[in-house]
């Protein structure tokens, strides 16, 4: 198991990669919201998401398409950011509440601190 | 036994040297009388026709004679390299081997016996028929070794008819068809084989420049291994007239270096399986990725793009797997070629194309565009599952010089970019500094 990024490493991270590859389009996109919808509004093709997806899992070592979220169900920047949030912070995924999620961070990241130590 | 074509063929090239192994020169007459000697040992140590018989090691001339006496003993012979050393103990289960013969690199030798019935319908077969038999494996790259059952008689019987002969450098390893068949060519037509311990483009100059070789039969994956060593321009190599190629796929771009560098020696591809024997081919010319299969009793067809063959020394069947012919003796070699008239182009393995979103990818094709970038060594592509287009282009690439990962990945993209379409672009890039082969200097396509 890699160590955990932080929430908003991992929505940073997302972000970053879907810049770089409207980027390569020759686009130059505007800040990204979780809204934006990554084929109709930022117009990436299911070639694009299947670059952005193995680059994902090759820079955050996980891929949440593998068991925990079905890739049908990604449309929105927003929804792949979850995605990977949920690959490091499962109680994401069960609808917790912001105390449950808040107490899921720290254990994380007494656990990424224990491993540092380690 | 005694009267066979071999025996009176090798007996009769006399003092010529038939092999040359440490620097020493053993002559035909030497070889025939190891032959003989072994001849003697076998019968002494109650090995008979019919029996299974591992040689184990590499060329030396003591194996060398033992494999031409087990050949005339009618035994069925199941050669092991040195380079498959761990896996010989389940080899010899797989063939059945009853009696063992394990050279060492100072060619001294030792013999087990192994308390194992032969049981196997297609070994009794070959024994009941008094035929000489050879088991070879496949690579085994994905599970376990396949272990083919030949008729050596009929492999054999192509030598017979005079042709020319060369002193040829045994790179391809004897458990290899391609090491069977360069060992069988030299020796049945007078030729001279060459034996080096080590196979580094270094010790395989030195060894073409010592011993004036004509012949280099090799791999694609070793020709770029010389480039880049740079040592052809190190070594005499103006004795070199022909070298063949095989195993894999040859990238043009490796071809054309190969050509530049060797402007004087004739290159030719060929093509064989353990499961069917070595074709007779003809490449377009000495430039030219395409060939012609020749005739000689082979027949091929292309059923939606993929090679099928039906050849006269074709295998009785697997020792461990469910016959691979369909009822008319045709053998799909998974092969997916290209056309043009008479001539064939072999992509790769059908097993290797990548399917990204319903669009199908070639390996080989990726790999002869990265191949042509500065500063790449090597480069291995496969597909990789990916949850939104089924399977992405994965290119593992070892640079030739250290470079920065993310540099030399930048340096892909743009160089793909304005080569391959879209979905032919390597979506996921691993910068490695390993090699990307093994003994048999052929690419592995496995998953490390």
């Amino acid at each position: 198991m890699p160590t955990a990024p932080t929430l908003a490493q991992i929505e940073s991270i997302v972000h970053d990669r879907i810049r770089a590859i409207l980027a390569e389009h020759g686009g130059e996109p505007a800040r990204l919201t979780g809204a934006d919808k990554l084929n109709a509004t930022l117009g990436l093709s299911s070639l694009d998401l299947a670059v952005l997806v193995a680059e994902l899992e090759a820079e955050l070592g996980v891929d949440p398409f593998a068991k925990l979220v079905s890739i049908t169900s990604v449309r929105s920047v927003g929804d792949l950011v979850r995605a990977y949030q949920q690959a490091f912070f499962p109680e994401l995924g069960s609808g917790a509440d912001d105390g449950a999620v808040a107490t899921a961070v720290a254990r994380a990241g007494k656990r990424r601190a224990r491993r540092e130590r380690g | 036994m005694n009267r066979h074509w071999l025996t009176q063929r090798l007996r009769s090239w006399g003092d010529r040297p038939a092999l040359i192994w440490n620097n020493e020169s053993w002559s035909f007459a030497r070889l025939c009388d190891g032959c003989d000697g072994w001849l003697d040992r076998l019968a002494q140590h109650g090995i008979r026709p019919g029996d299974t018989l591992a040689i184990c090691g590499d060329y030396s001339p003591t194996l060398c004679a033992l494999l031409i006496a087990a050949l005339r003993n009618r035994n069925i012979i199941v050669p092991l390299a040195s380079a498959t050393a761990p896996r010989w103990a389940r080899l010899m289960e797989l063939a059945q081997v009853r009696f063992a013969v394990r050279f060492d690199g100072d060619d001294a030798w030792h013999l087990n016996r192994f308390e194992r019935a032969v049981s196997h319908s297609l070994l009794l077969q070959l024994a009941q028929r008094g035929a000489p038999g050879l088991v070879l494996f496949s690579s085994g790259s994905t599970g376990e070794s396949k272990a083919s059952v030949l008729d050596f008689e009929r492999l054999l019987a192509k030598f017979e008819p005079p042709r020319p002969a060369y002193r040829t450098l045994v790179f391809l390893l004897l458990d290899h068809i391609g090491g069977i068949n360069t060992l069988l060519h030299a020796l049945c037509h007078g030729g001279t084989i060459v034996a080096t311990r080590e196979r580094s483009a270094d010790a395989v100059c030195a060894a073409i420049a010592a011993h004036r070789i004509e012949l280099l039969p090799t791999t694609p994956t070793f020709l770029r291994l010389l480039l880049i060593a740079d040592a052809i321009a190190r070594y005499d190599l103006s004795s070199l007239k022909i070298i063949t190629y095989g195993t894999e796929p040859m990238p043009p771009s490796t071809l054309a270096a190969v050509r530049e560098a060797l402007p004087w020696v004739r290159f030719k591809q060929t093509y064989g399986l353990s499961e069917l024997g070595i074709l007779p081919t003809q490449s377009r010319d000495s430039g030219s990725v395409w060939l012609k299969l020749g005739n000689a009793g082979f027949e091929h067809k292309i059923l939606d793009g993929v090679l099928w063959i039906r050849s006269p020394t074709a295998m009785l069947g697997y020792l461990n797997a469910p016959s691979p012919f369909d009822a008319d003796g045709w053998f799909n070699t998974q092969d997916l070629v290209e056309i043009d008239g008479e001539y064939i182009r072999i992509l790769g393995r059908k097993s290797e194309l990548i399917n990204v979103g319903g669009e199908k990818v070639h390996p080989t094709e990726i790999e002869n565009v990265l191949l042509q970038l500065d500063n790449v060594k090597d480069v291995t592509v496969r597909g990789r599952p990916n949850p939104v287009t089924g399977e992405v282009v994965a290119a593992k690439i070892t640079p030739l010089l250290p470079e920065d990962p993310d540099a030399l990945k930048r340096r892909v993209r743009q160089f793909c970019g304005a080569r391959l379409e879209r979905y032919k672009m390597p979506a996921i890039i691993d910068v490695v500094v390993e090699d990307h082969y093994g003994a048999r200097f052929k690419k592995s396509r496995v998953e490390s």
